[in-house]
């Protein structure tokens, strides 16, 4: 078989001459989706002032070590929180204009930052997150009933090795894209 | 976003579509669910940046180039596609005969597709849909001469798998 008889079969392929979708629904949808992506911005931004706000009102000549564990955990959450939203944003606005060498390249460079992030930000944040944790498990052995204080203990665990699970299976799967994209 | 060329970008998007959700369908292993969306994703694109296109390269290389990069995207999804067969009329057995030999060549085509590498890919399908190499040279921003010998590469390793099997 020769590469014209490959061609011929690819080009006269039934059922790949389709009438085309209507666009219009995408387009309302989408337009619909931008509005509520602005107005989630919005939402979110306002909460998270009146957050500090508040944090700074009700703590801020209050300094104790309940103080410095929450602050630790909800920091290293909200930091977490804000790389995946920049990340995602970095993302979508790749130039797909680029040629596909240039693409790639941009795509590649992504995925270096990404890993950087997971073999050097990420367990930081981990360990940070780990020692606000036991901070506060120290007040909460205090204050709270053995019976209550274990079952805290358990469950932190129990959620510690699932949120680990999804972060080493998240870096794998990127580790791997990088790698395909690499080798390509 | 555009929203000031709607009849141009429709008349675009009724004389591109089969292009590239035929260039999708080959990506992702011949699923038509998955290069549907491709597809989809790909116009969005385009009705974003309508307004962008400087008319350097004609419409439909600037159409390809967003196809190629909008299917490597798809990288991240993680998903491979699988080829269905489509279902074949009993009512005449020679022409379902040369239909069932034909369906039978493009699986294998889409498998051996497959194996090629993400640029390996994007290259051939391009030759298969029938461009010139300048043109594959323009969408994947390789030399031409590079392109050429490339192109020259794949084809014999696709010829050979098509023929020889995986």
């Amino acid at each position: 078989m020769e590469f014209k008889d490959i061609q011929n079969t690819w080009q006269q392929q039934s059922g790949t001459l389709t009438t085309p979708p209507d666009f219009k629904p995408v387009q309302q949808k989408l337009q619909k989706l931008r509005k509520e992506q602005r107005i989630t911005q919005l939402v979110l931004s306002i909460t998270g002032i009146v957050m500090i706000v508040f944090f700074f009102y009700i703590a801020a000549y209050k300094f104790s070590g309940t103080f410095l564990g929450m602050s630790l955990i909800i920091c290293v959450l909200v930091i977490r929180v804000f790389i995946e939203i920049r990340s995602r944003q970095k993302l979508r606005k790749m130039n797909i204009l680029l040629s596909f060498e240039d693409f790639k390249a941009q795509l590649i460079s992504y995925y270096e930052n990404r890993k950087k992030l997971a073999f050097t930000t990420i367990p930081i944040m981990l360990i940070l997150y780990n020692v606000g944790v036991l901070i506060m498990m120290y007040y909460f052995y205090q204050y709270l009933s053995r019976g209550f204080f274990y079952y805290v203990v358990i469950s932190y665990i129990v959620s510690f090795v699932v949120l680990f699970y999804f972060i080493r299976k998240q870096v794998l799967k990127e580790l791997q894209i990088l790698k395909t994209l690499q080798e390509s | 976003m555009t929203n000031k060329q709607p009849t141009k970008f429709t008349t675009i998007y009724q004389n591109h579509y089969n292009k590239v959700y035929r260039l999708c369908l080959g990506y992702v292993n011949g699923d038509e669910t998955l290069a549907k969306d491709l597809a989809q994703d790909t116009f969005i694109k385009v009705w974003e940046h309508l307004e962008q296109f400087k008319q350097k390269s004609s419409i439909g290389t600037w159409i390809y180039r967003i196809t190629v990069n909008t299917c490597l995207l798809f990288i991240r999804k993680n998903k491979k596609g699988s080829y269905s067969l489509p279902e074949l009329q009993e009512d005449d057995t020679n022409v379902a005969e040369v239909e069932k030999t034909h369906q039978n060549r493009l699986q294998q085509m889409y498998a051996c597709i497959q194996q090629l590498k993400e640029t390996e890919r994007i290259v051939i399908l391009l030759v298969l849909e029938g461009l010139a190499q300048k043109e594959i040279a323009d969408i994947t921003g390789h030399s031409h001469q590079n392109i050429r010998v490339m192109v020259h590469r794949i084809k014999e390793k696709l010829t050979k798998c098509v023929t020889h099997g995986i």
